[in-house]
């Protein structure tokens, strides 16, 4: 009997010492995940961290810092290279040839004796120049949108204070060079994706002028969804927090869906087994990081990666903090990639 | 004029004998990278230090100004924009104190109190955290920036002396 035990645990012990993710075609030594400013392993670990809230990288040791007061470029020599001051929140972004960072600032107007946030869609070069700003109000008149107006007391950082705002986008995406055509308006390369919850997505022109259409999330109450972006396939990838349930007596869930534009319907949805089991109501974020694996993020700092073709979880986690405790700040979204060139720039 | 010369003398004798309690340590400006040491000098533990040759005067005042900028802001209280939750804790803010610019014939340098990890890297704070202390400025003439981070009882004392030594008082 002992020596029974003990073969099943030689067996068994490799199990538990494999590396958290064993699967999925990724080298999940080469990346590491992002949390805003601060960097883990994949496997979650606290390596370190940057100034700001929001941050994105470049191979050569510059990286960009938002927050709620600005939106900064450092370079490795730890000097601030320029600001733009203004309210950023939620994410930024860079276009995909690195040569122009998408943010999401805000405006405070005052409408009708009533001091009013818009949201303001930036596209910025990398001298800190704005190449290209849509208002939602500009968006929101142009495409019909009526949104109902909510409280503005969601950044505890915001030094301008707001009485409610008329929107609340939350990710803005580039949309890559698609594999076909498509017949939806705008869905091309080189123009953007913005997206806002309880008013959809919107379609803003290459130039960064003007908006061209909207995206309606039909199986999200209240079109509570996050980090919607548009794949080579013309679909569209999101994160739905509240998807809408189809039984009665049961929980609130979340889901990851790709969106076809043209028919309003998810081809492909994820839900956790049992569905309440993954349910972030606010925040997280979706990655496509192989063709076949994507990453995805939930509030609480929580992440895993799925092969949509197995439609199995490949590999999961918690980001922790230096005391290797999970991490008590939010996070809007996490993204998974390889920040080695970056990081050796500031050793 | 000699009452005023005899005046100088008891200044002058305090001062040839701290310099005589004072140990110098070498710095070996030639190396680049990282050289962590242990009990370099009387009452310094542990010394961390990092020479950068900079050739342009400008550049080599810029970057000192800039580390301490950066250590500024690096620690500046925030809260979390969603739970407004302290980024840092009271000792974090506490123990990371940076001085102002200090101009002295050499060119610029500042001194901070830090928090580092074991291997005296700073721009940390956790639980674990050791206190140290830290100088960075430049020696115009050679065109160096120094990075010194220390530990020991007389860490807190300790200056740079340009070119190449830590005098410890």
């Amino acid at each position: 009997m002992t020596a029974k035990w003990c073969l099943a645990l030689l067996l068994l012990f490799p199990l538990f010492h494999l590396p958290l993710f064993a699967h999925g075609g990724i080298d999940y030594k080469t990346i590491s995940l992002a949390a805003g400013c601060r960097i883990h392993t994949a496997e979650g670990v606290y390596v370190t961290e940057f100034t700001g809230v929001y941050c994105i990288f470049l191979p050569d040791g510059r990286y960009v810092s938002a927050n709620a007061e600005r939106l900064s470029m450092f370079n490795s020599d730890r000097a601030e290279v320029w600001k733009l001051p203004g309210h950023y929140h939620h994410q930024i972004n860079f276009t995909f040839d690195k040569k122009a960072i998408l943010a999401l600032s805000s405006k405070f107007e005052m409408v009708n004796g009533k001091r009013v946030r818009i949201d303001l869609m930036q596209r910025i070069d990398l001298n800190g120049k704005i190449t290209g700003e849509v208002t939602s109000r500009q968006a929101f008149d142009k495409l019909n949108i009526k949104r109902v107006q909510t409280p503005f007391g969601w950044d505890v950082g915001a030094q301008e204070k707001a009485d409610y705002e008329i929107s609340h986008f939350n990710s803005l995406h580039e949309i890559p060079p698609l594999k076909t055509k498509s017949k939806f308006p705008g869905m091309r390369a080189g123009n953007y994706i913005a997206n806002s919850t309880m008013s959809g997505a919107i379609i803003i022109d290459s130039e960064f002028k003007s908006v061209i259409s909207k995206i309606e999330f039909k199986s999200a109450n209240d079109q509570s969804t996050h980090d919607v972006q548009v794949m080579p396939d013309g679909k569209i990838l999101f994160l739905n927090n509240d998807r809408i349930r189809d039984f009665k007596n049961t929980g609130p869930r979340s889901s990851v869906e790709y969106l076809d534009p043209l028919t309003g319907q998810s081809t492909y949805a994820f839900m956790a087994s049992p569905p309440e089991m993954f349910y972030t109501p606010f925040s997280g974020g979706v990655q496509q990081v192989t063709p076949d694996v994507v990453f995805i993020s939930h509030v609480t700092n929580a992440f895993f990666f799925l092969n949509t073709k197995t439609r199995k979880v490949i590999g999961s986690g918690v980001l922790k903090n230096e005391l290797g405790v999970p991490h008590m700040l939010t996070v809007q979204q996490i993204r998974a990639e390889d920040l080695r060139e970056f990081l050796k720039k500031w050793q | 004029m000699i009452r005023s010369r005899l005046r100088l003398i008891p200044s002058i004798m305090i001062s040839i004998l701290m310099m005589g309690c004072a140990s110098t340590y070498r710095i070996d400006v030639t190396k680049t990278g990282d050289t962590v040491l242990e009990n370099p000098a009387e009452g310094i533990t542990n010394l961390r230090y990092r020479i950068i040759h900079v050739a342009n005067k400008e550049s080599l005042r810029s970057m000192v100004i800039n580390r301490r900028n950066y250590r500024l802001d690096f620690f500046k209280q925030s809260k979390d924009p969603y739970f407004g939750t302290n980024r840092w804790s009271d000792r974090c803010i506490r123990q990371n104190r940076t001085e102002e610019l200090k101009e002295g014939a050499n060119g610029i340098s500042f001194t901070s109190s830090v928090t580092a990890d074991a291997k005296l890297k700073t721009e940390i704070c956790v639980e674990s955290s050791i206190d140290a202390f830290q100088i960075i400025g430049e020696c115009k003439q050679t065109g160096i920036l120094y990075e010194v981070t220390m530990t020991g009882p007389r860490a807190p004392n300790a200056r740079f002396r340009c070119p190449d030594a830590l005098v410890v008082p």
